[in-house]
């Protein structure tokens, strides 16, 4: 699936639907949600009071452990043992450096240069043992928080009314100012199977 | 005949500026405010209108200039539904950032309950506070419905003129119960207003807004306050020195017909109320003097000529 291969909002209005298209597609790149999309169908229904926001997400990566970014040695650097990190994945820099900081504290963690880290420790074969599988990111949690907010964000004011769903690669969303109807999250639900088949 | 004040902005270098505030003093103007900026300095003032042409000559020679500023002397609130981020910071502080290039002073009011359509209201204390500015401002969203039908219930017990934006550009103030002046192109925006439609929307809103100020003041011409309200700011300024050590932004607010002094109304409201004009009249005689809604600063009212009875 292509990222955002179908983006689609639709109103009663066209020109509505075109300032939520460019709320929405806003908020994507504000939340660097594009690659991870692959469908997304939206539907504004002001006066019925009615929002809803159906897509299909990418493939999602599995949970990221320290080897999966990096490779580990141990070395002598200033007259100290320590572990050399060679970064081969900067996507999870932050994640990784939090990790290492909160691990051995700051003072022992030292960023060489852009690709390189030395973290000074006494037994630094046992350590890189020790941490070499440890997970340091969820990608799928932190893209379900993402696509959250993605939708909190997108709703009009006042839609305080939600309900979501995230089950796999699917997401759904409801919202309204009203009390939510039940066959309004079966007309989502619809809306989430014509855009899985992409007769939208 | 009777004097016809404007609004003007001189830009120039700070060189020999005093003998401009000096010209604009002996003419009968009034300077509003004055922004100094390293070498530049920018003055806000109110001009007799046939005495424009003295300073605007006399600026050339400064390499300065002299612009029309409509919406100096206007107080403007710029109100959102709420504070949430699908009126902040886009569009309602563009808006309001807008309004303060033609010399508006604004103040942005975010409602506590002006969400939504079926909950929107406004209550006493925000009524009052908007009915204190000279212009009300309502920064509305993209639903043609909502604007027609629903947040109109936000106007209620507005005494203003009230000046709506809104995202459909085919609805006007006709459309929008009590609004007096419609802007469309201006709805619901995650992005800042720097696009060409953007900038041209907020453009034809300083045009209208300014048209509406216009017309107020000829209105106002009518039956003018007793006091120019730039004179009441001038002689607090003299006889009140504590308003200079005010922090609040711009310590005077000038208003169509009054002045916003930003200190604490129960301790400078008598030295307030005494301040006293050459002809011998108090400001308490041809104003009212109350504590304002916001901050507890103080509010002056200036009263109209018909009241009084005699004009100073």
């Amino acid at each position: 699936m292509e990222p955002l291969e179908i983006f689609k909002v639709d109103s009663p209005i066209d020109s509505e639907a075109e300032v939520y298209k460019k709320v929405i597609s806003d908020i994507i790149s504000d939340l660097r949600l594009a690659s991870s999309i692959g469908r997304l169908h939206s539907t504004v229904l002001p006066e019925e009071s009615r929002f809803d926001l159906v897509a299909v997400l990418r493939d999602i990566e599995s949970a990221i452990a320290v080897e999966d970014v990096c490779s580990l040695n141990s070395g002598f650097e200033k007259g100290k043992d320590i572990i050399r990190i060679s970064i081969e994945n900067e996507k999870y820099m932050p994640e990784l450096t939090t990790f290492l900081w909160d691990t051995y504290g700051k003072i022992n963690v030292l960023q060489n240069d852009r690709w390189t880290i030395y973290v000074f420790t006494e037994e630094p074969e046992a350590e890189i043992e020790k941490i070499r599988g440890i997970f340091i990111a969820d990608p799928a949690k932190s893209l379900h928080a993402n696509m959250v907010e993605l939708a909190i964000r997108s709703v009009p004011e006042g839609f305080r009314v939600r309900y979501h769903t995230m089950d796999g690669r699917d997401f759904l969303f409801v919202a309204s100012e009203d009390p939510l109807e039940p066959e309004w999250i079966e007309d989502a639900e619809i809306m989430l199977n014509n855009l899985k088949t992409g007769e939208v | 005949m009777k004097t016809v004040y404007e609004p003007y902005l001189y830009n120039g270098g700070v060189y020999k500026h005093g003998q401009v505030i000096e010209l604009i003093e002996d003419v009968g103007g009034f300077i509003v405010n004055k922004v100094v900026t390293v070498a530049e300095v920018d003055m806000d003032m109110i001009l007799p209108r046939e005495e424009a042409p003295v300073i605007e000559k006399f600026a050339e020679t400064l390499l300065g200039k002299l612009i029309k500023s409509p919406l100096t002397g206007i107080e403007i609130a710029v109100v959102s539904p709420t504070l949430a981020s699908h009126h902040l910071p886009h569009s309602a502080c563009d808006i309001a950032e807008y309004l303060r290039h033609p010399g508006a002073k604004t103040t942005m009011i975010g409602l506590a309950r002006g969400m939504g359509r079926r909950v929107a209201l406004n209550d006493d204390f925000e009524r009052r506070l908007i009915n204190e500015h000279d212009i009300a401002v309502f920064a509305l969203g993209s639903f043609r419905d909502c604007l027609m039908n629903k947040k109109p219930r936000l106007f209620e017990g507005i005494e203003i003129p009230i000046v709506v934006t809104g995202g459909p550009d085919d609805l006007t103030e006709k459309d929008i119960p009590r609004a007096d002046v419609y802007i469309g192109n201006l709805g619901r925006s995650s992005s800042r207003l720097r696009k060409p439609g953007d900038i041209n929307a907020l453009d034809v809103m300083n045009e209208k807004v300014s048209e509406l100020a216009d017309k107020m003041r000829e209105d106002l011409a009518k039956d003018p306050p007793a006091v120019l309200p730039a004179r009441v700011m001038k002689e607090i300024e003299n006889q009140v020195p504590e308003v200079a050590e005010s922090l609040a932004p711009s310590a005077m607010t000038l208003k169509l017909t009054g002045v916003r002094v930003k200190l604490p109304y129960d301790k400078y409201a008598d030295k307030i109320k005494d301040v006293e004009f050459e002809e011998g009249v108090k400001l308490t005689d041809v104003a009212d003097i109350v504590k304002s809604k916001m901050n507890d600063y103080i509010l002056v009212n200036i009263k109209p000529k018909s009241e009084i009875g005699f004009e100073i």
